[in-house]
Protein backbone atom coordinates (compact mmCIF):
# COMPACT_ATOMS: atom_id res chain seq x y z
CA UNK A 1 0.00 0.00 0.00
CA UNK A 2 1.07 3.34 -0.48
CA UNK A 3 1.07 6.39 2.62
CA UNK A 4 -1.57 8.27 1.22
CA UNK A 5 -3.84 4.83 1.18
CA UNK A 6 -2.53 3.96 4.81
CA UNK A 7 -2.93 7.79 5.94
CA UNK A 8 -6.67 7.30 4.02
CA UNK A 9 -7.20 4.21 6.10
CA UNK A 10 -5.92 5.86 9.24
CA UNK A 11 -8.14 8.87 8.79
CA UNK A 12 -11.29 6.40 8.22
CA UNK A 13 -10.89 3.86 10.58
CA UNK A 14 -7.81 4.95 13.06
CA UNK A 15 -10.01 6.12 16.09
CA UNK A 16 -11.87 2.48 16.32
CA UNK A 17 -8.27 0.70 16.40
CA UNK A 18 -6.95 3.28 19.29
CA UNK A 19 -10.35 2.78 21.15
CA UNK A 20 -10.39 -0.75 20.75
CA UNK A 21 -6.42 -0.92 21.60
CA UNK A 22 -7.22 0.83 24.96
CA UNK A 23 -9.88 -1.36 25.37
CA UNK A 24 -7.29 -4.40 25.13
CA UNK A 25 -4.16 -3.18 26.74
CA UNK A 26 -5.55 -0.42 29.49
CA UNK A 27 -2.62 2.15 28.91
CA UNK A 28 -2.68 4.93 27.05
CA UNK A 29 1.00 4.81 25.44
CA UNK A 30 0.75 1.02 25.21
CA UNK A 31 -1.99 1.36 23.01
CA UNK A 32 -0.41 4.41 21.23
CA UNK A 33 2.44 1.65 20.49
CA UNK A 34 -0.24 -1.19 19.28
CA UNK A 35 -2.45 1.37 17.07
CA UNK A 36 0.98 2.16 15.14
CA UNK A 37 2.19 -1.44 14.64
CA UNK A 38 -1.02 -2.12 13.38
CA UNK A 39 -1.04 0.41 10.59
CA UNK A 40 2.71 -0.43 9.91
CA UNK A 41 1.43 -4.11 9.30
CA UNK A 42 -1.28 -2.19 7.28
CA UNK A 43 1.42 -0.99 5.24
CA UNK A 44 3.17 -3.86 4.42
CA UNK A 45 0.74 -6.45 4.16
CA UNK A 46 -1.83 -4.05 3.01
CA UNK A 47 -3.38 -6.92 0.13
CA UNK A 48 -5.00 -8.68 2.72
CA UNK A 49 -6.92 -5.44 3.80
CA UNK A 50 -7.85 -4.45 0.26
CA UNK A 51 -9.14 -7.98 -0.37
CA UNK A 52 -11.05 -8.02 3.13
CA UNK A 53 -15.23 -8.21 3.35
CA UNK A 54 -15.12 -6.24 6.65
CA UNK A 55 -11.82 -3.14 6.89
CA UNK A 56 -12.71 -3.14 10.23
CA UNK A 57 -12.74 -6.77 11.33
CA UNK A 58 -9.41 -6.78 9.22
CA UNK A 59 -8.04 -4.10 11.30
CA UNK A 60 -9.17 -5.54 14.36
CA UNK A 61 -7.51 -8.53 14.07
CA UNK A 62 -4.08 -7.08 12.98
CA UNK A 63 -5.24 -4.99 16.51
CA UNK A 64 -5.75 -7.76 18.75
CA UNK A 65 -2.34 -9.13 17.84
CA UNK A 66 -0.22 -6.18 18.39
CA UNK A 67 -2.28 -5.39 21.74
CA UNK A 68 -1.25 -9.30 22.87
CA UNK A 69 2.54 -8.80 21.95
CA UNK A 70 2.69 -5.68 24.18
CA UNK A 71 0.98 -7.53 26.42
CA UNK A 72 3.71 -10.32 26.07
CA UNK A 73 6.27 -7.85 26.15
CA UNK A 74 4.93 -6.58 29.27
CA UNK A 75 4.51 -9.44 30.76
CA UNK A 76 5.17 -9.43 35.18
CA UNK A 77 4.83 -5.85 34.87
CA UNK A 78 1.33 -4.46 35.66
CA UNK A 79 0.18 -1.14 34.55
CA UNK A 80 -2.34 1.53 35.87
CA UNK A 81 -6.11 1.18 34.43
CA UNK A 82 -7.59 3.74 31.86
CA UNK A 83 -9.82 5.91 33.39
CA UNK A 84 -13.21 6.22 31.33
CA UNK A 85 -13.49 2.24 31.62
CA UNK A 86 -17.78 2.67 30.56
CA UNK A 87 -16.41 2.71 27.35
CA UNK A 88 -16.13 -1.39 27.20
CA UNK A 89 -20.00 -1.94 27.59
CA UNK A 90 -21.72 -1.63 24.40
CA UNK A 91 -25.76 -1.42 24.92
CA UNK A 92 -26.04 -5.44 24.76
CA UNK A 93 -23.12 -5.66 27.41
CA UNK A 94 -24.49 -7.38 30.83
CA UNK A 95 -23.22 -6.80 33.77
CA UNK A 96 -21.58 -9.69 34.93
CA UNK A 97 -20.13 -10.03 31.67
CA UNK A 98 -19.04 -6.93 32.12
CA UNK A 99 -17.20 -7.73 35.12
CA UNK A 100 -15.86 -10.86 33.77
CA UNK A 101 -14.50 -8.94 31.51
CA UNK A 102 -12.64 -6.28 33.38
CA UNK A 103 -11.24 -9.18 35.39
CA UNK A 104 -10.26 -11.36 32.64
CA UNK A 105 -8.95 -7.97 30.99
CA UNK A 106 -6.71 -7.23 34.10
CA UNK A 107 -5.40 -10.51 33.64
CA UNK A 108 -5.40 -11.25 30.13
CA UNK A 109 -1.27 -11.32 29.58
CA UNK A 110 -1.69 -14.82 31.86
CA UNK A 111 -4.17 -16.41 29.07
CA UNK A 112 -2.51 -18.30 25.89
CA UNK A 113 -3.61 -16.89 22.96
CA UNK A 114 -6.54 -18.90 22.07
CA UNK A 115 -7.46 -17.82 25.31
CA UNK A 116 -6.81 -14.48 24.59
CA UNK A 117 -8.24 -14.15 21.23
CA UNK A 118 -11.70 -15.90 22.43
CA UNK A 119 -11.88 -13.41 25.70
CA UNK A 120 -11.72 -10.49 22.84
CA UNK A 121 -14.13 -11.69 20.72
CA UNK A 122 -16.44 -12.44 23.24
CA UNK A 123 -16.11 -9.93 25.54
CA UNK A 124 -15.21 -6.79 23.42
CA UNK A 125 -16.89 -7.96 20.23
CA UNK A 126 -20.19 -9.58 22.05
CA UNK A 127 -19.98 -12.87 19.70
CA UNK A 128 -22.02 -15.54 20.41
CA UNK A 129 -20.34 -19.07 20.61
CA UNK A 130 -21.34 -20.16 17.36
CA UNK A 131 -19.60 -16.57 15.98
CA UNK A 132 -16.50 -17.39 17.60
CA UNK A 133 -16.15 -20.69 15.85
CA UNK A 134 -17.05 -19.24 12.59
CA UNK A 135 -14.41 -16.30 13.35
CA UNK A 136 -11.47 -18.98 14.45
CA UNK A 137 -12.69 -21.92 12.71
CA UNK A 138 -12.80 -23.66 15.61
CA UNK A 139 -15.67 -25.75 16.89
CA UNK A 140 -18.53 -24.50 18.84
CA UNK A 141 -17.18 -27.20 21.51
CA UNK A 142 -13.84 -25.85 21.98
CA UNK A 143 -15.24 -22.18 21.92
CA UNK A 144 -17.67 -23.59 24.79
CA UNK A 145 -14.55 -25.07 26.68
CA UNK A 146 -12.46 -21.97 26.58
CA UNK A 147 -15.12 -19.91 27.72
CA UNK A 148 -16.04 -22.00 30.15
CA UNK A 149 -12.72 -21.68 31.43
CA UNK A 150 -12.29 -18.04 31.41
CA UNK A 151 -15.15 -17.71 33.24
CA UNK A 152 -13.84 -20.31 36.06
CA UNK A 153 -10.90 -18.38 35.64
CA UNK A 154 -12.52 -14.52 36.49
CA UNK A 155 -14.08 -16.28 39.51
CA UNK A 156 -11.29 -17.67 40.66
CA UNK A 157 -9.51 -14.20 40.19
CA UNK A 158 -12.40 -12.35 41.49
CA UNK A 159 -12.41 -14.63 44.60
CA UNK A 160 -8.52 -13.97 45.38
CA UNK A 161 -9.41 -10.04 44.42
CA UNK A 162 -12.03 -9.95 47.14
CA UNK A 163 -9.77 -12.10 49.47
CA UNK A 164 -6.66 -9.41 49.38
CA UNK A 165 -9.56 -6.52 49.99
CA UNK A 166 -10.98 -8.53 53.07
CA UNK A 167 -7.12 -9.01 54.24
CA UNK A 168 -6.82 -5.36 54.20
CA UNK A 169 -9.64 -4.09 55.41
CA UNK A 170 -9.20 -6.83 58.70
CA UNK B 1 -31.97 -13.29 18.40
CA UNK B 2 -30.32 -10.44 19.91
CA UNK B 3 -32.19 -7.24 21.31
CA UNK B 4 -29.30 -4.80 20.58
CA UNK B 5 -26.78 -5.02 17.73
CA UNK B 6 -23.29 -5.51 19.09
CA UNK B 7 -20.58 -3.05 19.86
CA UNK B 8 -18.69 -4.15 16.61
CA UNK B 9 -21.93 -4.12 14.46
CA UNK B 10 -22.43 -0.20 15.44
CA UNK B 11 -18.82 0.73 15.32
CA UNK B 12 -18.72 -1.24 11.63
CA UNK B 13 -21.61 1.18 10.88
CA UNK B 14 -20.73 4.26 12.03
CA UNK B 15 -17.89 3.80 9.13
CA UNK B 16 -19.90 1.87 6.64
CA UNK B 17 -18.31 -1.20 6.88
CA UNK B 18 -21.33 -3.51 7.18
CA UNK B 19 -22.91 -5.01 4.20
CA UNK B 20 -26.02 -3.68 2.39
CA UNK B 21 -28.64 -5.49 4.35
CA UNK B 22 -27.15 -6.04 8.13
CA UNK B 23 -26.64 -1.74 7.77
CA UNK B 24 -30.05 -1.38 7.04
CA UNK B 25 -31.68 -3.31 9.91
CA UNK B 26 -28.95 -1.83 12.44
CA UNK B 27 -29.92 1.04 11.17
CA UNK B 28 -33.26 0.75 11.08
CA UNK B 29 -32.58 -0.71 15.19
CA UNK B 30 -30.52 2.57 15.98
CA UNK B 31 -32.84 4.78 14.79
CA UNK B 32 -35.64 3.90 17.42
CA UNK B 33 -33.25 2.87 20.45
CA UNK B 34 -31.63 5.38 22.62
CA UNK B 35 -28.40 3.40 23.89
CA UNK B 36 -27.79 2.12 20.59
CA UNK B 37 -28.16 5.77 19.21
CA UNK B 38 -26.30 7.39 22.26
CA UNK B 39 -23.22 4.63 21.48
CA UNK B 40 -22.69 5.41 17.74
CA UNK B 41 -23.03 9.61 18.79
CA UNK B 42 -19.93 8.60 21.27
CA UNK B 43 -18.15 7.14 18.55
CA UNK B 44 -18.18 10.54 16.66
CA UNK B 45 -17.30 12.42 19.76
CA UNK B 46 -14.67 10.03 20.28
CA UNK B 47 -13.46 10.53 16.42
CA UNK B 48 -12.58 14.33 16.91
CA UNK B 49 -11.51 13.87 19.70
CA UNK B 50 -9.07 11.25 18.79
CA UNK B 51 -7.74 13.29 15.59
CA UNK B 52 -8.09 16.28 17.71
CA UNK B 53 -4.87 14.71 19.49
CA UNK B 54 -3.40 12.30 16.81
CA UNK B 55 -3.34 14.14 13.58
CA UNK B 56 -3.26 12.04 10.69
CA UNK B 57 -0.06 13.66 9.65
CA UNK B 58 1.73 13.15 12.96
CA UNK B 59 0.55 9.29 12.58
CA UNK B 60 1.85 8.97 9.31
CA UNK B 61 5.42 10.58 10.26
CA UNK B 62 5.61 8.43 13.66
CA UNK B 63 4.73 4.88 11.74
CA UNK B 64 7.06 6.04 8.21
CA UNK B 65 9.90 6.16 11.06
CA UNK B 66 8.56 3.10 12.96
CA UNK B 67 8.62 1.53 9.58
CA UNK B 68 12.08 2.30 8.51
CA UNK B 69 13.64 1.75 11.94
CA UNK B 70 12.39 -1.88 11.59
CA UNK B 71 13.46 -2.22 8.35
CA UNK B 72 16.94 -1.22 8.33
CA UNK B 73 17.22 -2.27 12.32
CA UNK B 74 19.90 -2.83 14.46
CA UNK B 75 18.33 -5.82 16.48
CA UNK B 76 21.01 -6.23 20.11
CA UNK B 77 20.91 -9.85 19.16
CA UNK B 78 22.43 -9.00 15.77
CA UNK B 79 25.44 -7.13 17.17
CA UNK B 80 27.79 -9.82 17.78
CA UNK B 81 27.48 -11.61 14.13
CA UNK B 82 27.11 -7.90 12.65
CA UNK B 83 30.56 -7.15 14.08
CA UNK B 84 31.42 -10.92 12.73
CA UNK B 85 30.56 -10.21 9.45
CA UNK B 86 31.81 -6.55 9.31
CA UNK B 87 35.29 -8.49 9.97
CA UNK B 88 35.34 -10.75 7.84
CA UNK B 89 33.98 -8.42 5.35
CA UNK B 90 37.12 -6.18 6.03
CA UNK B 91 39.33 -9.44 5.45
CA UNK B 92 37.78 -10.13 2.23
CA UNK B 93 38.58 -5.92 1.20
CA UNK B 94 41.86 -6.46 2.63
CA UNK B 95 42.55 -9.81 1.19
CA UNK B 96 41.61 -8.52 -2.53
CA UNK B 97 43.53 -5.88 -3.69
CA UNK B 98 42.09 -5.77 -7.37
CA UNK B 99 38.89 -4.65 -5.36
CA UNK B 100 39.96 -2.75 -2.70
CA UNK B 101 40.56 0.51 -4.02
CA UNK B 102 40.65 0.25 -7.98
CA UNK B 103 37.56 2.21 -9.48
CA UNK B 104 34.35 2.40 -8.06
CA UNK B 105 32.14 -0.52 -6.57
CA UNK B 106 30.09 -1.35 -4.06
CA UNK B 107 30.61 -5.05 -2.23
CA UNK B 108 28.36 -6.72 -0.52
CA UNK B 109 28.14 -9.12 2.06
CA UNK B 110 25.27 -12.06 2.79
CA UNK B 111 24.88 -12.95 5.86
CA UNK B 112 22.04 -15.64 6.60
CA UNK B 113 22.06 -17.84 9.57
CA UNK B 114 25.35 -19.57 10.26
CA UNK B 115 26.53 -19.01 6.45
CA UNK B 116 27.70 -15.43 4.81
CA UNK B 117 29.37 -15.14 1.69
CA UNK B 118 30.56 -12.95 -0.70
CA UNK B 119 27.83 -11.38 -3.35
CA UNK B 120 28.51 -11.98 -7.08
CA UNK B 121 26.61 -10.39 -9.51
CA UNK B 122 24.76 -12.97 -10.34
CA UNK B 123 23.66 -13.70 -6.41
CA UNK B 124 20.20 -13.04 -4.92
CA UNK B 125 19.21 -11.51 -1.63
CA UNK B 126 16.38 -13.23 0.58
CA UNK B 127 14.33 -11.51 3.42
CA UNK B 128 15.97 -11.67 6.70
CA UNK B 129 19.42 -11.75 5.14
CA UNK B 130 21.90 -9.53 6.67
CA UNK B 131 24.00 -7.17 4.14
CA UNK B 132 27.22 -5.80 5.03
CA UNK B 133 27.89 -2.98 2.25
CA UNK B 134 30.91 -1.45 1.81
CA UNK B 135 31.57 0.91 -0.81
CA UNK B 136 34.87 1.25 -2.45
CA UNK B 137 35.52 4.15 -4.98
CA UNK B 138 39.67 4.43 -5.78
CA UNK B 139 40.83 7.73 -3.60
CA UNK B 140 37.00 8.70 -2.66
CA UNK B 141 35.42 7.84 0.82
CA UNK B 142 31.75 6.75 0.41
CA UNK B 143 29.88 7.56 3.46
CA UNK B 144 26.55 8.48 2.27
CA UNK B 145 24.96 4.83 1.35
CA UNK B 146 21.21 4.86 0.39
CA UNK B 147 19.23 2.02 -0.30
CA UNK B 148 16.07 2.23 -2.61
CA UNK B 149 13.16 -0.47 -2.15
CA UNK B 150 11.12 -1.85 -5.13
CA UNK B 151 8.20 -0.01 -4.01
CA UNK B 152 10.67 3.28 -4.24
CA UNK B 153 11.39 3.83 0.02
CA UNK B 154 14.79 5.39 0.07
CA UNK B 155 16.54 4.45 3.95
CA UNK B 156 19.96 6.33 4.37
CA UNK B 157 22.28 3.90 5.90
CA UNK B 158 24.21 4.13 9.07
CA UNK B 159 27.96 3.27 9.64
CA UNK B 160 28.72 0.59 10.72
CA UNK B 161 32.66 0.16 11.07
CA UNK B 162 35.39 2.43 9.73
CA UNK B 163 37.94 0.36 7.77
CA UNK B 164 41.49 0.59 8.56
CA UNK B 165 43.07 3.28 6.19
CA UNK B 166 41.48 6.49 5.03
CA UNK B 167 40.97 4.97 1.24
CA UNK B 168 38.97 2.13 2.14
CA UNK B 169 35.71 3.61 3.00
CA UNK B 170 33.47 2.25 5.78
CA UNK B 171 30.93 -1.12 6.51
CA UNK B 172 26.97 -0.22 6.37
CA UNK B 173 24.73 -2.51 7.82
CA UNK B 174 21.03 -3.42 6.67
CA UNK B 175 18.67 -6.33 7.02
CA UNK B 176 16.14 -7.10 4.48
CA UNK B 177 13.01 -7.36 5.17
CA UNK B 178 9.88 -9.24 4.35
CA UNK B 179 8.44 -9.80 2.34
CA UNK B 180 11.39 -9.27 0.20
CA UNK B 181 12.11 -6.61 -2.76
CA UNK B 182 14.63 -5.97 -4.76
CA UNK B 183 16.88 -3.03 -3.75
CA UNK B 184 19.24 -1.02 -4.87
CA UNK B 185 22.14 0.63 -2.89
CA UNK B 186 23.55 4.21 -3.90
CA UNK B 187 26.80 5.50 -3.09
CA UNK B 188 28.48 8.41 -2.91
CA UNK B 189 31.11 11.00 -1.47
CA UNK B 190 29.59 14.28 -2.93
CA UNK B 191 28.33 16.74 -0.72
CA UNK B 192 25.74 17.63 -3.19
CA UNK B 193 24.71 13.96 -2.66
CA UNK B 194 24.52 13.77 0.61
CA UNK B 195 21.86 16.68 0.74
CA UNK B 196 19.98 14.81 -1.96
CA UNK B 197 16.03 14.52 -1.82
CA UNK B 198 14.37 11.39 -1.75
CA UNK B 199 13.11 11.86 -5.14
CA UNK B 200 16.45 12.54 -6.66
CA UNK B 201 17.25 9.28 -5.15
CA UNK B 202 14.41 7.72 -6.44
CA UNK B 203 15.55 8.64 -9.91
CA UNK B 204 18.63 7.69 -9.71
CA UNK B 205 18.00 4.25 -8.81
CA UNK B 206 15.49 3.57 -11.53
CA UNK B 207 18.09 4.99 -13.97
CA UNK B 208 19.96 2.71 -16.35
CA UNK B 209 23.44 3.98 -16.11
CA UNK B 210 24.66 5.28 -13.03
CA UNK B 211 24.10 9.08 -12.73
CA UNK B 212 27.74 11.05 -12.30
CA UNK B 213 29.01 10.94 -8.46
CA UNK B 214 26.84 7.88 -7.78
CA UNK B 215 27.87 4.50 -7.59
CA UNK B 216 25.13 1.70 -7.84
CA UNK B 217 24.85 -1.63 -6.91
CA UNK B 218 21.02 -3.42 -7.77
CA UNK B 219 20.57 -6.58 -6.01
CA UNK B 220 17.92 -8.93 -6.62
CA UNK B 221 15.40 -11.15 -4.62
CA UNK B 222 15.65 -15.00 -5.21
Amino acid sequence: MTRDEVECAYKRYGHLVAARCRRIVRNESTADDAVQETFVRLWRFGDGFVAAESKVGWLYRVADRCCFDQLAKQRGRREDPIEGSRELAGPGHAGQALEDWQIVRAFLDRFDDKMQQVAVLHYVDEMTQEEIAVATGWSRQTVWKKLQLLATRAAALRGSLLGAQAGLRS
Amino acid sequence: MREHPTRLELERLSVDDLLPPLAEATRAHVSACVPCSALLDELSSSRERHFAVRPAGVFMDAIEARRNKRRWRWPLFALVPTAAAAAGLLLFVGQRPDVRMKGGGIDVMSRRGEVMHHLGPDDRISAGDWLGIAPVAGEKTLRSVWVVDASGRVDALTALADLPGSDTGVVHSAIVDAPCEDLVVLASGEEHWRQASDDALRTAARSPAPPSGLVVRRLRCR
